[in-house]
């Protein structure tokens, strides 16, 4: 759903414009149609979109898109032997200062606490009256 | 000679048959804040059709709308919009850019800040100038409300959705100046949108509803769900969540109310195993009462709400359905 980036949902396609390829965001399903051309139909206002896509392409995806399929004990076994290769910035080539907080045009200039409160009335007795009490008091305020 | 500071911006979006609301309510804002800058308020609008459109931008408060009028933009198309946004973008030097939350903003945002190698904050719940007339972008995280800024970057880049800001009054006396800017020619395009389909909306719509009722992670069962969907029912309330029922696929994503989803203005709010986080709150304002039904008296959703009711939600619902059919039934009987 969307990136694991404080639901900005902004990785996919910033990544995408980082490496000059296509993106489409919110994929819920894709189909080939000629050799490098997939026709995805991503969430949009009300409905949905249908876009011609050629690759390489980024997609962002929602969970329709597809079921994992189940996980077999001889593959856990497999997994556990697979060797999971991690790179750094030197890896990558990429300066310290392009990345974190000091890469980031943005920075919190200040934090404050939300004063929402609101002074609570705990409904009290059984779960019946309580359900009673509630009842009236969406009654008095004219929603039922 | 320096130049002066740039204009302030909103990327405008064309919906299918007018100009979407959240266009207008950010260039109300935009109009504020290049009122207080001192600097002209101008919109960018791709698309087909447009004229009309654009006068509204204008009575909307926009000093000049850019239209990129081309039957070929009939739907957002990525590249050719991103492109022409930011040719403008160099060329104009915008101070800021705003953007709504909708879907082609979320996709079209987020490219344009990479392009213009700028700074973007996501789905601002406020936006102010602070005392070196940076944009202050306030948004609700950790509990609280950080506010962002871009102080070395321009433009300044920031979304927000739908109902954080008024739509203003439109003024048909306004005079504003439609420019037509040329649309590049984009035969290789690598994304292309064929179409956008409606898909037929049974339930009440979220941002037009009076009586809230929204689920969250503690009623995330198939069969808790289901309960609160029968209580939306009861209560011919439009039904709302936060995002782990949309995670786990209990609820669609167009239903989720909060930051990242839709801002609601309701009469009243029911909250049900909703725990009360910032990025969910922020996005219910001026509810006259509040509901809140949890199973742990120590969850912060109590101190947001007028009345509370700790009870298990998959035991208490079904009670409090059957009570508001016969409550119902009785005034059908007694009050014809």
């Amino acid at each position: 759903m969307a990136s694991s980036d404080g639901a900005t949902e902004w990785v996919g396609p910033q990544i995408a414009a980082f490496l000059n390829i296509a993106v489409v965001t919110m994929v819920r399903k894709i189909e080939k149609r000629e050799s490098n051309e997939w026709i995805a139909v991503s969430d949009w206002q009300n409905g949905y979109r249908r876009v011609q896509i050629r690759l390489p392409a980024l997609l962002t995806v929602t969970r329709e898109l597809n079921r994992p399929r189940a996980l077999s004990f001889s593959g856990i076994l497999k997994a556990r032997k697979k060797e999971i290769e991690q790179w750094d910035l030197n890896d990558l080539g990429i300066p310290e200062e392009a990345v974190g907080a000091k890469g980031s045009p943005t920075v919190v200039s200040q934090m404050a606490t939300i004063e929402k409160r609101r002074d609570v009335e705990i409904l009290r007795g059984n779960l019946e009256e309580k359900a009673d009490k509630l009842v009236s008091r969406l009654d008095e305020a004219g929603i039922i | 000679m320096g130049r002066g500071l740039g204009p302030v911006w909103v990327i405008a979006e064309q919906g299918e048959c007018d100009v979407e609301t959240v266009s207008l309510q950010l260039l109300g804002k935009a109009r504020e804040l290049a009122d207080e800058l001192g600097v002209a308020c101008e919109a960018v609008l791709p698309g087909r059709n447009l004229e009309e459109s654009a006068r509204k931008l204008i009575a909307a408060g926009a000093d000049r709308v850019f239209l990129a009028d081309n039957p070929a933009l009939e739907f957002y198309q990525p590249e050719t919009y991103s492109d022409i946004i930011c040719a403008l973008a160099r060329q104009e030097a915008p101070e800021i850019i705003l953007a709504g939350s909708t879907f082609m903003g979320r996709e079209l945002a987020p490219l344009v800040a990479a392009r213009l190698a700028t700074g973007l904050a996501a789905h601002c719940t406020g936006l102010s100038l602070d005392e070196n007339k940076n944009l202050e972008q306030q948004i609700p995280a950790y509990g609280g409300l950080l506010s962002i800024i871009c102080p070395e970057k321009r433009p300044q880049m920031a979304t927000a959705a739908r109902g954080v800001f008024k739509t203003p009054e439109p003024d048909s006396g306004r005079k504003g100046e439609i420019v037509r800017i040329p649309v590049p020619e984009t035969a290789e395009a690598r994304v292309r949108t064929l179409e956008v389909v409606r898909e037929t909306l049974a339930s009440i719509q979220i941002e037009e509803a009076r009586v809230i009722i929204a689920g969250g992670a503690g009623a995330c069962s198939p069969e808790g769900w289901g309960t609160i969907q029968e209580l939306a029912k009861t209560m011919d309330a439009a039904l709302g969540c936060t995002r782990p029922a949309v995670d786990e696929g209990w609820a669609p994503l167009d239903s989720m109310i909060g930051q990242s989803g839709k801002m609601v203005n309701p009469e009243v709010y029911l909250a049900v195993g909703i725990s009360g986080e910032q990025q969910h709150m922020a996005g219910i304002t001026g509810a006259k009462l509040m509901v809140a039904i949890n199973n742990d008296p120590a969850s912060p959703v109590f101190q947001q709400v007028d009345l509370g009711v700790v009870e298990n939600c998959q035991e208490f619902l079904p009670v409090l359905i059957d009570k508001i059919k016969a409550h119902r039934q009785k005034k059908l009987t007694c009050q014809p």
